[in-house]
């Protein structure tokens, strides 16, 4: 995570201190409120820092909340605890590898294949809020950039295949054009990408390492661009890095989920959804990629005013 | 060449530095602009390289290099670059791209050494997408090299480019070089010039030219150097002049002096410049050669200094040999010189070159001595020492060098004669007229002889009245012709002297001169021959011939020469002595009359055999010699001698006249210390008359120191009574002659009566010797006779056996 992440996370503090003031006002009344909370951390990293914070706000003060490293943990200090968030996917893993009867809130994870197979849940209270935002949501942000004459291209894997399905559903929901463009681990994206997408294609990027990451950002974002084809990516750094708009989970959008989440369960006992997307999202736009595409695109409140 | 190397190492000092710094700084530009151009074109290579690499990634993942064409036409559009091409990571070439000019380039063979390379790297770019760090999120490839971009970059402009910028930087520098030396040398002269004037300055100032100064047209320490210089100069000047002036007045002194000197001095001086012109006369040189100084001045030495040897003119005068050799020339034999009247000076002279200090020819200077008179005065002592005072013909010795001359250069061939004249009757004249009359006979003899005297001929003077003559180159036959005209002509002069009338004759004995002969030996011939001449009754020619029996007999003479000369060598004389007894009065001191006798091999052989051979050869003078030392040896080595005792020594005519006898005398006096009262000199009557001033002399010389004198044999010749008065005799000898027959001769009687009465008159002593008897003892009247002498009183014995008188020595 660079600086730029933390500033864009800081963002969120004040909305997700609200938050949580709100939630531990009502903790005195929850059934888990003698229970103490654990957190996990995945690292001391600043967002993990932040998310912290943020969470702490939103949670009732009455709550004991305890803060633990990932490196730090064993069943015998996570059975003290009656309940247990982990933040990031560090900690989820390691959390999810010591198989705790406690009721663990999993944060802060990503809803793709690989996350979920690593991820495990082994008993009913086990919960998992995603740093992800809805499928449908990229729809409906699609919808409103571009209302018309657009076609939507996503690429499928083996590993996001759930992903894709539910994509093509919502989709052929809104009869909305798409192409899905299958391909395989050790495949060259970028040529496939060159070869496959039209002018009249817009690339949705949804978080998949295997096709996302750090090394083939550059390619795609310059195949696409050659293509003159945008990306509707998903984290604020593929806005900045070269899509066209992305649609995200803030830090703070993510707490004040989780603080909901812990809430809930204080309050209410267990509950039967088991996952979790933030309730709300954010929006970022990169206006020099708009000019290079010369495409006429609104401002990021405006176009969130417009999904909602 | 002081100078040249001063400005040499000036320029080099100046120069070098400036050089080496100037080639320093060019090798420094041009290396820093090829440095920088190298790097230039590796930061232009690199650039194109690092600038495509990361472009080239997305053409590596896309297989898709179009993108790329805009930006690589670009860079092919300049003309250095060659080419661009772009490997994968398996390095295989997935782009290539050229320049039109180079396009039949072929990357795998690419000139290196022409064409450089440059290389980057294309690395897979990671791009941060995702705000939350997953685990997954981390996937990346496993390799991020995914190839590589070449420039390829041709040097050949850029080594154009190089070579330019070796070319202008060595231009620059040599500018600069050239420029800096210029401005070096510039500078250098303000150093240079000064110090070369002051260099030829000082070289001028150094040759003795002391007026010079350094013309100062500079500044600075060379400006005060010069300066100093110019003062010291000024300073070397005064003390220069102060020198010069000093040393003129020395040198006026010296020379005023060697003016005075010159002119002072009796030698004459002559100078002559290179030419031999004259150049100076001192008074004695115009006195002698007759021209002033104003007069011979720059005249040729010939004209003023005429001179003549041998009889005829020198022309080329040797002087001119002096100045032409530079070597010293002379005429120590003497040379005669003409004066400008014609009067001529017997010189000697000598010309030596005149050199200056470094032996460079002036001149010569000429020194003659004027001799003449001495010459005129040498010439009449040579005459009078060669020839006969009275006569005026040569004398005895210059006669034995002539002899000695011809004998020394006679050959077996030459024929010459000598001839012997004695006179006859001589003796008379004198001794009746005086000498002047002999003296005038002599000059009237020798005027008549001389007229038979030929032009080769000697004719001397020999003696008193003894002649001889050299007939040169002639033979005896005409020797003997000559000599019979010389006796008839000296026999027929009439000499009147004072109412004397005499007749002269000649006794001439001729020898022929031949070689090998002595002159000793001729002389004793010629005087035999002489001798043999008179001997056969005078006036007559005697001419010697072999086994001639008149000589032979006469050589018993000659032999005699040879037995006394041996006797007086090797002491075969002894002495005698007879005493002289008082008669008359009484006298205890004793006379011992001293006599010789030759001891020949023990044989006792008498006075009368070899006395007349002595007197003859004039060996007299040795035996009376003789006969003293002998005797004041014998007197100074025995004590024994009566006191008062005297001795009487017999003393020849020839030993009187002999002048150095005198001195012998006198020298053997004063050596033996011998009391001269003891000594009587007997001198016979003949030989005191016949040499009377000499004799007389003699006498008083030694009376004065205490000796005495007897006149011996008086009454045996021309006994003069007049003689007695005049000498200053003690004792007077009656002659033998008389005393041996006193006692039956009246005329003896009357004789010894009439010496002695005039004897005693005089004061004199008289002796009567030959007293052989007691007869003739008795007649002797003892108031007549004061001594006697002979057998009756004592038989001579050798002085020797004397031991009855006491030693008488003082």
């Amino acid at each position: 995570m660079n600086i730029h992440h933390l500033k864009y996370l800081l963002r969120f503090l004040p909305a997700i201190a609200k938050y949580l003031s709100v939630c531990i006002l009502l903790i005195p009344s929850l059934s888990y409120s003698q229970e103490n909370i654990l957190v996990v951390m995945s690292g001391d990293q600043e967002i993990y820092q932040e998310f912290y914070s943020k969470l702490t706000d939103k949670l009732a003060k009455n709550n004991p909340i305890s803060k633990i490293n990932s490196s730090e943990i064993n069943n015998e200090i996570l059975n003290k605890y009656g309940l247990i968030i982990t933040v990031g996917f560090q900690a989820s893993i390691m959390v999810s590898k010591l198989k705790v009867q406690q009721t663990v809130i999993y944060s802060l994870i990503p809803d793709d294949g690989v996350s979920q197979a690593s991820i495990t849940c082994e008993n009913k209270s086990c919960y998992k809020v995603f740093i992800n935002q809805p499928i449908s949501r990229y729809v409906s942000l699609f919808k409103v950039i571009f209302p018309k004459g657009k076609s939507l291209a996503f690429v499928v894997t083996k590993e996001n295949k759930k992903t894709s399905l539910q994509l093509e559903e919502v989709l052929k929901t809104n009869v909305i054009a798409y192409k899905a463009i299958n391909i395989s681990q050790d495949s060259n994206i970028t040529q496939i990408l060159i070869n496959t997408l039209s002018a009249n294609d817009i690339l949705l990027a949804l978080p998949d390492v295997v096709i996302y990451n750090a090394s083939t950002a550059k390619n795609i974002i310059l195949s696409t661009y050659h293509k003159n084809v945008p990306i509707i990516a998903y984290s604020k750094s593929f806005a900045k890095a070269g899509a066209l708009i992305s649609l995200y989970s803030s830090i703070d959008n993510v707490a004040n989920k989780t603080a909901n989440v812990v809430t809930e369960i204080i309050n209410n006992g267990p509950r039967s959804e088991k996952e979790y997307y933030p309730d709300d999202f954010t929006i970022e736009t990169n206006s020099a990629v708009a000019r290079s595409l010369n495409i006429e695109i609104d401002s990021e409140d405006i176009i969130k005013r417009n999904m909602k | 060449m002081i100078s040249t190397r001063f400005t040499s190492k000036v320029i080099l000092v100046t120069v070098i530095p400036v050089i080496t710094t100037a080639l320093i700084l060019g090798f420094i530009l041009i290396s820093g602009r090829i440095d920088e151009f190298n790097k230039r074109i590796d930061e232009k290579g690199n650039n194109i390289a690092s600038y495509l690499s990361p472009i080239s990634e997305y053409g590596i993942f896309s297989n898709d290099f179009s993108y790329l064409d805009s930006i690589l036409a670009h860079t092919l559009k300049q003309s250095d670059i060659v080419a661009v091409y772009i490997e994968n990571n398996q390095k295989s070439i997935v782009l290539k791209k050229f320049n039109d000019k180079w396009r039949n380039f072929e990357i795998v063979n690419i000139d290196k050494a022409n064409n450089k390379i440059f290389s980057s790297t294309i690395t897979k770019t990671s791009i941060e997408i995702d705000d939350v760090e997953t685990e997954l999120s981390n996937i990346s490839s496993n390799s991020n090299n995914i190839g590589t971009v070449y420039v390829v970059v041709n040097l050949d402009k850029a080594n154009i480019n190089k070579s330019r910028i070796i070319i202008d930087g060595v231009i620059i520098t040599f500018i600069l070089t050239i420029t800096t030396i210029l401005i070096a040398l510039l500078f250098s002269r303000s150093v240079i010039n000064p110090i070369n004037k002051i260099h030829s300055g000082v070289k001028i100032i150094e040759k003795g030219d002391l007026l010079h100064r350094i013309f100062v047209d500079f500044s600075g320490e060379l400006a005060e150097l010069a300066l100093g210089i110019n003062n010291m100069t000024s300073s070397l000047e005064e003390a220069h002049i102060k020198e010069k002036e000093r040393a003129d007045t020395e040198l006026f002194i010296e020379k005023t002096k060697a003016q005075i000197t010159l002119d002072a001095i009796g030698d004459g001086v002559i100078t002559t410049d290179i030419n031999g012109k004259v150049t100076y006369l001192n008074p004695a040189a115009e006195k002698l050669t007759g021209f002033t100084l104003a007069k011979a001045h720059n005249k040729y030495i010939s004209k003023i200094f005429r001179i003549k040897s041998d009889g005829s003119e020198i022309s080329n005068y040797h002087i001119m040999d002096c100045i032409k050799s530079s070597h010293k020339t002379n005429f120590e034999a003497g040379c005669t010189l003409i004066g400008n009247d014609g009067t001529e000076y017997n010189i000697k002279e000598t010309a030596t070159p005149l050199l200056d200090k470094n032996d460079n020819l002036l001149g010569a200077v000429l020194v003659f001595h004027d001799f003449t008179k001495i010459k005129k005065m040498t010439d009449v002592f040579v005459h009078q020492a060669t020839h006969d005072e009275l006569t005026g013909i040569l004398n005895r010795r210059a006669f034995e060098d002539k002899m000695k001359n011809i004998l020394n250069d006679i050959s077996n061939d030459d024929t010459h004669a000598l001839c012997y004249i004695d006179l006859d009757q001589f003796k008379i004249v004198n001794d009746t007229c005086g000498h002047l009359a002999g003296d005038e006979l002599l000059k009237i003899i020798t005027t008549s002889v001389n007229k038979h005297i030929r032009k080769n001929d000697f004719f001397a003077r020999l003696g008193g009245d003894e002649f001889g003559v050299i007939f040169y180159n002639c033979e005896v036959k005409k020797a003997r012709i000559l000599a019979e005209n010389m006796r008839s002509t000296i026999s027929k002069i009439k000499f009147t002297w004072e109412n004397h009338s005499f007749n002269v004759g000649s006794s001439i004995g001729v020898v022929p001169i031949t070689k090998g002969e002595s002159y000793t030996n001729l002389m004793i011939t010629v005087d035999t021959a002489c001798y043999v001449a008179k001997d056969k009754g005078r006036n007559r020619v005697h001419v010697y011939e072999q086994n001639d029996k008149d000589i032979l007999k006469h050589e018993g003479d000659v032999h005699w020469f040879q037995e006394i000369k041996s006797a007086i060598e090797n002491d075969d004389f002894v002495l005698y002595s007879q005493k002289i007894s008082p008669h008359a009065k009484q006298d205890d001191n004793e006379i011992y009359e001293i006599l010789i006798r030759l001891n020949k091999n023990g044989t006792i052989i008498e006075p009368a055999e070899f006395i007349p051979a002595a007197e003859r050869y004039s060996l007299m003078i040795n035996i009376d010699m003789w006969v003293i030392k002998t005797l004041f040896k014998i007197i100074n080595g025995n004590n024994t001698f009566k006191k008062g005792t005297r001795f009487s020594i017999n003393l020849s005519g020839q030993t009187i006249t002999n002048s150095s006898f005198i001195d012998f005398l006198n020298k053997e006096l004063d050596a033996n210390r011998i009391s001269t009262s003891m000594l009587i000199f007997e001198i016979t009557e003949t030989a005191a008359i016949s040499n009377f001033n000499k004799a007389g002399n003699f006498i008083k010389r030694f009376k004065d120191r205490g000796c005495k004198f007897a006149l011996d044999d008086f009454g045996s010749g021309m006994s003069s009574f007049q003689y007695l008065s005049k000498l200053p005799l003690d004792y007077i000898k009656i002659d033998g002659s008389f005393v041996k027959n006193i006692h039956n001769n009246p005329f003896n009687q009357s004789v010894i009566k009439s010496i002695s009465q005039i004897g005693h008159s005089l004061g004199l002593e008289i002796i009567a010797e030959s007293v052989e008897n007691e007869q003739i003892l008795n007649e002797l009247d003892k108031s007549l006779i004061d001594y006697v002498q002979g057998y009756e009183i004592e038989y001579p014995h050798p002085l020797t056996d004397e031991s009855k008188v006491e030693s008488t020595v003082k």
